[in-house]
């Protein structure tokens, strides 16, 4: 029983993710368009949960859907206020169908290549494990580097948006 | 319980819907999301091949991810933004001159 809920909710995520992504491509309205990523990007947090990695579930959500998502929004509110040409809500499409089938070969080629290949060992989750605590004591101890430069890449981007953005001649 | 191939196929069409997307749109914002699908495509398999490892590698490297994703956003839009003020438009095909 438990194992089918499993299953049944990858299945109804994963549904979610194709569909919601098959309508961002198709979209011709951009808000509609980011709604759409909404629903991927909750989706994707979903996988993540059926993974075992709560904290990178949680930590999804914050970063896409609360910062990501709403500052794209912000963009196209703050970018379409001009009134002779608001290009920035239209969207174009060039070589609709060769990028279409583009896509298909490299997924088709993706595929094959994860048919024709096996894994060593078995990749289940831990669903008991706490991964808030693991994942502190690692970035605490033993990847301590990855967790400055991250520190830094953040300001940097800080200061560098905010120059950009700011009015200067 | 679900297979790690499961996963990695739904990885891979997130991957190919973000390409379609970053190839096709000829607005900056949406090129931005397929980037975005790229990245999260990515990231559900650094996810899925940690479950069941003894170190935790993996996902504090999808963190990292995550991060390099939200500063390339918000360096992206103020670009972007900056770019419509000064052209009024973000068709990357109409922005062909290098003058500022």
């Amino acid at each position: 029983m438990g194992e089918f809920l499993i299953l049944s909710f990858f299945g109804l995520f994963s549904a979610s993710i194709i569909i919601a992504g098959a309508y961002v491509f198709f979209a011709k309205n951009i808000l509609y368009a980011l709604y759409a990523l909404m629903a991927v990007l909750v989706s994707i947090s979903g996988i993540y949960i059926l993974a075992g990695a709560d904290f990178i579930a949680v930590s999804h959500l914050m970063i896409y859907v609360g910062g990501i998502l709403i500052l794209l929004l912000f963009g196209i509110m703050m970018g379409g206020t001009k009134k002779v040409r608001n290009d920035i809500l239209r969207i174009e499409n060039v070589n609709a169908l060769w990028s279409v089938i583009v896509a298909f070969v490299v997924f088709s080629a993706l595929l094959w290549l994860i048919k024709g290949s096996v894994f060593a060992g078995d990749f289940q989750p831990e669903l008991n494990q706490n991964t808030v605590k693991l994942i502190g004591l690692n970035l605490m101890t033993r990847n301590l580097l990855i967790l400055e430069s991250l520190g830094i890449l953040l300001l940097l981007a800080l200061i560098g948006s905010t120059y950009l953005a700011s009015k200067h001649d | 319980m679900i297979d790690i191939q499961f996963y990695l196929i739904l990885a891979a069409a997130l991957f190919s819907i973000g390409l379609a997307i970053a190839v096709t749109k000829k607005n900056l914002i949406m090129v931005l999301v397929g980037i975005e699908l790229m990245l999260n495509a990515a990231n559900i398999n650094f996810v899925a091949f940690s479950q069941g490892q003894d170190s935790i590698d993996a996902q504090v490297f999808s963190l990292a991810i995550m991060i390099v994703a939200a500063a390339e956003v918000t360096i992206a839009l103020a670009i972007i933004l900056k770019l419509n003020e000064k052209y009024g438009t973000v068709n990357p095909d109409k922005i062909d001159e290098l003058r500022y």
